[in-house]
C-alpha cells in the first residue's frame, strides 16, 4: 500500500481551472487526504513522490503537459503505473473517453461533476485497487508457511540476475531440503509435519541479513535462498547460519539419523554472464544439495 | 499582457461564505438548483463556487478580446475552455454555451464575436454579486500544492 492503512486515501486531483479545483478538494477532503497540481510536470512529479497518491483526478485540458499525455506517463513508469486514474473532464466526446481509457485510466467522468456519484466511483476504484493489492501479495506468498514462494523467488532471480548482469557482482542461490521429512510426516503426522515446514521457513526467514535477501519455500520440503552480490564465502555463512538455526529448533525427529529435524543445503554462486542463466544457477544448487544428502545430511556442500 | 490565471489561493478554505451571502434563485440560463443538486445540497459550497467563479473569471471576455488582437487564439480558446468548464458547475449553461461557441469557432479559425459572451458572463458576476455578496480582494498563493498531505 502507498498509504498508511490508519490514514484516509491520498488523492491527488490535476486541474487548472480554480472552480472545478475547489469544487473537487472542498466536496472529497472529508474523505480524502488531498494533494492538488495545476499542471502536468506538478502532477508527475507530485505521482513521484515517496508516498504515491491512491488515486489521480486528472484534467485533460491542462497546460503544456495535457491529461492525456500525463496518463500515458504514469504508465510508463513501474513507481506510478498502479495508481488508478479518474479523468475528470469537459472533453466529454467518445473519442476523448476511449483514448483516455486506453492509456490506461479505470474511469471518465464529464464535467459537471456530481460530487456524490464521484465519491462513490472514487471509492469503488480505491477498493478494487487494494484488492488488486491484496491478490498481488497473495499470489507471491506460500500459503502454509507465509514467506515469499516460488513465483515471488523466480521473479527475483531473473530481476537480481540481470542486475547483477549489469553491476559484474556475484548472485548466489542456496537450495534447501528437510532430511528425512517423508519419514518425519509418516511418524508424526502431516499437521506435525505441516508445523515443522512452517517453523524451518520462519528459521530460514531470520538467517536472512540484508533486506535484499529473499528465501522462499520452493515446493514440498525445499527452501531456497537468493542472496545478491554475495561470493561464495558469504553465501557459506548464510547457509549454514541456516542449518544451524534449523538444529537449535530441537524439533524431535524420530525417523532420522539425528534426533531432531536437520536440513541439507547446497550452494551455487555467479557472476551473471551472457554464456550462462539464472536456471543454470538453481539447477547448480540442486546438484549441491543432492551432494549434501549423499554425503550424510545436515550438512552444505558447494 | 499577462493575462490572470488565478486571482485566488487555492487553499481549500481561502474564504468561507456565511451568511448573509445567498444562494441566487434559478432563472433562465442559470440553473442553480441543478448545480445544488449535483452538489448533494451543499449550498455554502455553492456559494464559495460562485464567489470563486466571480473571481476567476469576471474580466475572462476582457483577456480573450485582447488575446485574439494579440494573435493567441489557442491561449483565447484555453480560457474559454476553463471558463465553460467552470460555468457548467455553476449552472450558468446559457454562459457556458456562450463560450463553448466562442472556443468551438476560434479553434475552427471562423470570425469571432465575443459581444454575447461578454454580456452572459456580465450578467452572471452581477448575479452572484447580489445575491452571493462582493468578492473579496485577490491573493497571491502558490498553488501548487495548497493543502498538503
Amino acid at each position: 500500500m502507498s498509504a498508511s492503512q490508519s490514514r484516509p486515501p491520498l488523492l491527488l486531483i490535476a486541474d487548472d481551472e480554480p472552480v472545478n479545483l475547489k469544487l473537487l478538494v472542498d466536496g472529497l477532503r472529508d474523505d480524502f487526504r488531498i494533494r492538488i497540481a495545476t499542471d502536468g510536470e506538478t502532477a508527475l512529479a507530485i505521482a513521484g513522490d515517496e508516498e504515491a497518491p491512491d488515486l489521480i483526478l486528472l484534467d485533460v485540458m491542462m497546460p503544456r503537459l495535457d491529461g492525456y499525455e500525463v496518463c500515458r506517463l504514469l504508465k510508463q513508469q513501474d513507481a506510478t503505473r498502479d495508481i488508478p486514474v479518474i479523468f475528470v473532464t469537459g472533453v466529454s466526446d467518445e473519442e476523448g473517453e476511449t483514448h483516455g481509457l486506453e492509456l490506461g485510466a479505470v474511469d471518465y467522468i464529464a464535467k459537471p461533476i456530481n460530487l456524490r456519484i464521484t465519491r462513490a466511483r472514487i471509492l469503488t476504484h480505491l477498493k478494487l485497487k487494494r484488492a488488486q493489492e491484496h491478490l498481488a501479495q497473495l499470489s507471491q506468498i506460500d500459503g502454509l508457511t507465509e514467506i515469499p514462494n516460488r513465483r515471488r523467488f523466480d521473479e527475483a532471480l531473473h530481476l537480481e540476475w540481470r542486475r547483477n548482469l549489469r553491476m559484474g557482482t556475484p548472485l548466489a542461490v542456496l537450495m534447501a531440503d528437510i532430511d528425512y521429512f517423508k519419514q518425519y510426516n509418516d511418524m508424526h503426522g502431516h499437521l506435525a509435519g505441516d508445523d515443522c515446514l512452517k517453523r524451518v521457513a520462519l528459521a530460514f526467514a531470520g538467517a536472512m541479513r540484508r533486506p535484499t535477501d529473499l528465501t522462499a519455500r520452493y515446493g514440498g520440503e525445499e527452501f531456497v535462498a537468493l542472496l545478491a552480490d554475495t561470493d561464495s564465502e558469504g553465501a557459506w555463512r548464510v547457509a549454514d547460519a541456516m542449518r544451524r538455526k534449523v538444529e537449535q529448533l530441537m524439533i524431535p525427529h524420530g525417523a532420522s539419523s539425528h534426533p531432531c529435524v536437520t536440513v541439507s543445503c547446497g550452494i551455487a554462486v555467479a557472476v551473471p554472464s551472457d554464456d550462462s542463466s539464472a536456471e543454470d544457477l538453481v539447477m547448480r544448487a540442486d546438484r549441491k544439495l543432492y551432494e549434501a544428502k549423499a554425503a550424510g545430511r545436515n550438512r552444505i556442500a558447494a | 499582457m499577462a493575462i490572470r490565471r488565478s486571482r485566488t489561493s487555492s487553499s481549500a478554505s481561502a474564504f468561507a461564505a456565511t451568511p448573509p451571502y445567498a444562494l441566487p434563485p434559478s432563472q433562465a440560463g442559470f440553473d442553480i438548483d441543478a448545480a445544488l443538486n449535483r452538489l448533494g445540497g451543499n449550498a455554502a459550497l455553492l456559494i464559495e463556487l460562485l464567489r470563486t467563479f466571480a473571481i476567476e473569471h469576471s474580466e475572462c471576455a476582457a483577456d480573450v478580446d485582447t488575446l485574439l488582437r494579440e494573435g493567441r487564439p489557442a491561449t483565447a480558446a484555453a480560457a474559454l475552455h476553463r471558463i465553460k468548464s467552470a460555468a457548467r458547475i455553476i449552472g450558468a449553461q446559457s454562459l457556458a454555451a456562450a463560450a463553448e461557441s466562442l472556443e468551438r469557432d476560434i479553434r475552427h479559425g471562423q470570425p469571432v464575436d465575443t459581444t454575447a459572451f461578454a454580456s452572459g458572463l456580465s450578467d452572471v458576476v452581477e448575479i452572484i454579486g447580489k445575491h452571493a455578496g462582493s468578492v473579496p480582494p485577490a491573493r497571491d498563493a502558490d498553488r501548487s500544492d495548497a493543502n498538503p498531505s
